[in-house]
Formats: C-alpha cells, sequence, structure tokens
C-alpha cells in the first residue's frame, strides 16, 4: 500500500472539507491506474467519484510516498465536457495524452438541474476537471443558491 | 424615515419564487421582467436622474419602489455610472439633471501617457467614489431590505471602459495602429476594476458579476477584434473575478449591435447561474430564436425590447415587441427573464413599462401553473 503523507495543515483541510484519508487514497490509486489526472511539473491531479461526492487530490510523488497538497470535493454530478477553448492553453497537461488542456465547460447536475460550470479539460480524450477555487467558490454557492431556491 | 413603504413581504415572497424560476428548472408562475430600472426608478419616483445617481439609499430604494409597482424582479440593482472604477484612474465626470453621468475630462491624453498609468490597488480603491458608492448603496439594501439584497460587482465592460479613459476615437486609431498599447490600456482598466472586485467581495462574501461589451460589437470593430480586444477580456476578468470569490451569478450584457460577432461570446465563461444578453442586430433587436439556439443550453436568456420604443413608443408598440419576444423564447431550455435592451432611459412612460409587464402576463403563464 502505498504511503500517503498529509502535512498538519493539509489534514486539518481534509477534516474540514470531510475527505478521510480512505478517500484521498482512493483517488490517488485511480489516477495512477487510470491516468486520468492531469500533470504540473511535479504535481499530479486525480478525481474520482465516490458514492455522491467526487474528490480531487492534488499530490506529488516523494518516492515511494505521496505528499498531499491540497483536496477539494463537490457533490454535482459531472457529466459532459463542451466548449473548448483551444485558444486558452492551460499549464496542466493530460495524464493519458500529454497534451496540454484548455478552457472548456463541463455539465453538472444538482437536485435535477444541470448547468454549465468552467473546466479545463484534453481536447483529445476530453477528460475535464476542476479547479480548486471552481470547487470551492463557483460550485459550493451554486449548491446552497440550488437548494434555496429550490425550497 | 426611509424614503419608501416597506415592500409587501407577500409580494416579496411570491417574486422570490417567481425569479428563482429559470435557474432552477422550476416554472412558477409567469415569465419574469426586468426592465432595467435605473435613473428611470428616480423618475418614477419623482426625482431627476442625477439625483439617482448620487444619492445611493435614495436612488436603489426608489428601484425597490418600482419594482414592486410594476410587478418586476426582486432584485435592487444600483450603480453609480457605467463609468465605474475610471474615476479612480483620473477620468472626470460631470453629472447632467437627466442623462446619465458622462465623461467631462478623459484620464490620459496622449497614448504615451498609457505607460504612465498606475493600477489603482485595492486600499486606494477602497476610497474612491465607485467603491464607496456601491457600499452605500448595498449596505443600505443589506440592513434594510435583506431579501433583496444581492451585491453585484459592475465591472461593467473592460474594453469600453478602457476607451474612455483616453476617448473612443483614439482607442479605435490604436486598435488598428498600435495594439499592444491598446492591450496594456485594457489590461490596466482591468485589473483596477478586479482591485474592486477585492474590495466587494472581502466585505461582502461573493458579488454577482456583471459585465459584456459595448465597444467590441459590430458597429465599431471587426471580428477578428472583438475576439482580440472583447472576448479575450472578459473571460480573464471573468476567470479571475471567480477565483476573488465573486459569482456564480454573471450578467453578460452584451449592449448595441452584434450582427458580426453575436457567436464569439460562446467562448466566455459560464456557470450554473449565467444570464445572456445581446442587444440588437443592426438596428433591430436582436432575434430571440437564434439567441436561444446557440445560448439556450448555456444560460438563461433576458429579452430585448428596443429602448427607443420603450422610450418613444406607445404602450401597443413594447406590447407586441415583447409578446413576440416571449413567444420566441420562453421555452428556452434555462428559461427567459423580459426585458429591454439596456437600461430603460430616463423619462420613458410608466404605461410602457406596464405593458412590458402585461405581456408577460398574458404570453408568458408557465402552462400547468
Amino acid at each position: 500500500m502505498v504511503e500517503i503523507n498529509l502535512s498538519a495543515e493539509v489534514r486539518k483541510l481534509a477534516e474540514e472539507r470531510g475527505i478521510p484519508l480512505e478517500q484521498v487514497r482512493e483517488v490517488v490509486q485511480h489516477g495512477e491506474e487510470t491516468k486520468e489526472k492531469l500533470l504540473l511539473d511535479d504535481q499530479t491531479l486525480a478525481k474520482k467519484r465516490i458514492g455522491t461526492t467526487t474528490v480531487y487530490v492534488v499530490y506529488r510523488r516523494a518516492g515511494e510516498a505521496i505528499d498531499v497538497v491540497t483536496v477539494y470535493s463537490h457533490r454535482m454530478e459531472e457529466r459532459e465536457v463542451s466548449d473548448f477553448v483551444p485558444d486558452d492553453v492551460q499549464p496542466w497537461r493530460c495524464g493519458r495524452c500529454n497534451k496540454n488542456v484548455v478552457r472548456a465547460s463541463m455539465n453538472v447536475s444538482y437536485l435535477g438541474i444541470t448547468r454549465q460550470a468552467p473546466a479545463m479539460a484534453c481536447p483529445d480524450c476530453g477528460v475535464g476537471f476542476f479547479e480548486e477555487h471552481i470547487v470551492n467558490k463557483t460550485l459550493c454557492t451554486a449548491m446552497c443558491l440550488f437548494e434555496k431556491k429550490r425550497a | 424615515m426611509k424614503f419608501i413603504v416597506d415592500p409587501d413581504p407577500k409580494w416579496v415572497e411570491h417574486a422570490t419564487k417567481r425569479f428563482a424560476a429559470p435557474f432552477v428548472g422550476r416554472p412558477y408562475d409567469r415569465i419574469d421582467v426586468d426592465p432595467i430600472l435605473l435613473s428611470e426608478a428616480g423618475y418614477l419616483a419623482g426625482f431627476s436622474a442625477k439625483e439617482w445617481y448620487l444619492n445611493p439609499k435614495k436612488g436603489i430604494a426608489s428601484v425597490i419602489a418600482a419594482h414592486e409597482a410594476f410587478d418586476l424582479i426582486p432584485v435592487a440593482h444600483w450603480w453609480p455610472t457605467i463609468h465605474v472604477w475610471e474615476q479612480e484612474l483620473g477620468n472626470k465626470l460631470e453629472w447632467r439633471e437627466n442623462q446619465p453621468p458622462h465623461i467631462k475630462e478623459n484620464a490620459i491624453k496622449t497614448p504615451e501617457d498609457i505607460d504612465k498609468l498606475e493600477v489603482v490597488s485595492e486600499e486606494e480603491i477602497k476610497k474612491g467614489p465607485t467603491y464607496t458608492s456601491f457600499v452605500e448603496a448595498f449596505d443600505y439594501v443589506r440592513d434594510n431590505y435583506p431579501n433583496w439584497f444581492v451585491p453585484l460587482y459592475f465591472a461593467f465592460h473592460p474594453e469600453a471602459n478602457a476607451s474612455q479613459l483616453i476617448g473612443l476615437e483614439k482607442f479605435l486609431v490604436m486598435t488598428i495602429r498600435n495594439p499592444p498599447l491598446c492591450h496594456k490600456l485594457i489590461q490596466k482598466f482591468m485589473e483596477t476594476s478586479l482591485n474592486g472586485c477585492r474590495a466587494l467581495v472581502e466585505r461582502y462574501g461573493s458579488a454577482m458579476i456583471v459585465t459584456g461589451s459595448t465597444v467590441a460589437g459590430s458597429d465599431l470593430l471587426g471580428p477578428k477584434q472583438v475576439k482580440e480586444f472583447g472576448v479575450r477580456y472578459v473571460s480573464e476578468l471573468v476567470k479571475k473575478a471567480l477565483k476573488i470569490g465573486a459569482g456564480p451569478q454573471i450578467w453578460y450584457h452584451h449592449c448595441g449591435n452584434h450582427a458580426r460577432d453575436w457567436e464569439l461570446w460562446k467562448d466566455t465563461i459560464f456557470t450554473p447561474f449565467t444570464v445572456m444578453q445581446i442587444g440588437y442586430e443592426g438596428r433591430k433587436p436582436f432575434p430571440l430564436e437564434k439567441l436561444k439556439q446557440l445560448y439556450g443550453r448555456r444560460a438563461t436568456l433576458m429579452g430585448n425590447v428596443d429602448t427607443m420604443v420603450a422610450y418613444s413608443g406607445s404602450p401597443t408598440q413594447v406590447y407586441e415587441m415583447a409578446k413576440e419576444q416571449i413567444l420566441a423564447a420562453k421555452d428556452s431550455p434555462y428559461g427567459f427573464i423580459s426585458g429591454l435592451a439596456c437600461e430603460c432611459p430616463h423619462g420613458s412612460p410608466p404605461a410602457n413599462i406596464h405593458a412590458l409587464v402585461r405581456a408577460a402576463r398574458d404570453f408568458g403563464k408557465y402552462e400547468g401553473d
């Protein structure tokens, strides 16, 4: 089993965001096995849908172990990716295709409502990811608004 | 004593539910209406445009009163001028009795001065007229009418505001003769505006992003230039504003004629709470059927009844134009809000606003509701 290291700061963040260590391990394993991940310098961004939550982990290799940089998650259902903007190249590369990802949109569903959200995606294989601020600010507020407006 | 009578809580509850409908895909009552009442709300309450713009509390209160009186969306919007964040960079404005404020003196006299222009820091922004007047208006609503409270990051239009710093003609010449300098000017305006965003988000936790285009449209620039000076900066501004913590509500207001560039704006950023509005195709209101095809699954659409018809046309003309738009866009996948193509001109007849709402009542009822 791969050793997963979380600094005190990241551990606190994971606790606050309700992401257990076991899920962090699952996401890292998923990224490494499927190559469904993004790469930037020595950092890797992987994600996995676990139950009703999609968990994201940014990590870097430290020998045989993994150092976790940050973790975040959301409860919207990620769906199809569209509206690739080839001119807006992002620094991350696709773990499968080794191509730089570009800005795109990903459909997300919550409480039966489907809308677009800004994402970054591989122009070749189409895999899409959300950045941390989009999840923690844009999607988080959107979920609250959906809940409030649906009430 | 408050300037207006407190809105009826039952009406607010009903209007709030109706306003939420397009965003949550749950039809309720009828298509909502937002004629973008700004100083017109002051006119309806018996005071001048100048007074409306220079008195944030009274101005925003008049919007609340007008929205209740005409059964419109329950959102109190107010901004001190469309020349937001420009005074901080050196523009001088002049207030006129019954028109919006205009530029008296440009901050930049020659293109060479652009290099000397400095981005205004967040600390300085907090002392400036744009931020302080927004805070006066929004604090007033938050403290007195919390159900109406939606703070705005009124970025307005990066390329248009930047052009106002040097003057439109010089700016247009620069887009051809010296594009890098043009980019530098837009960038400096945009970074100043984003510092305004930081200050507002710090105070209110979030803010609805209001942006779009005016100069980057089909009357003044070609599609390639619209992409270069408009789409690029609106995308960058929204991307950065979201990172700061503004949004997820975005209102894209593409002012004026966008006959040749309307498709380009699909490359900007769409969040789950985006409203898309394009003013005109040539001299006519942009066809809602076309807008629905491209943007109906990207955003909630907003109508665009001709502002000249609202100002000088008859109630019947307003009614017929609104009817046509409602019938074209009522079934748009992410919903539709009826409205005017731009700010309701100061002095527009109240009967014309009533006609706009009447069309929504007559043709905008949701099936089975």
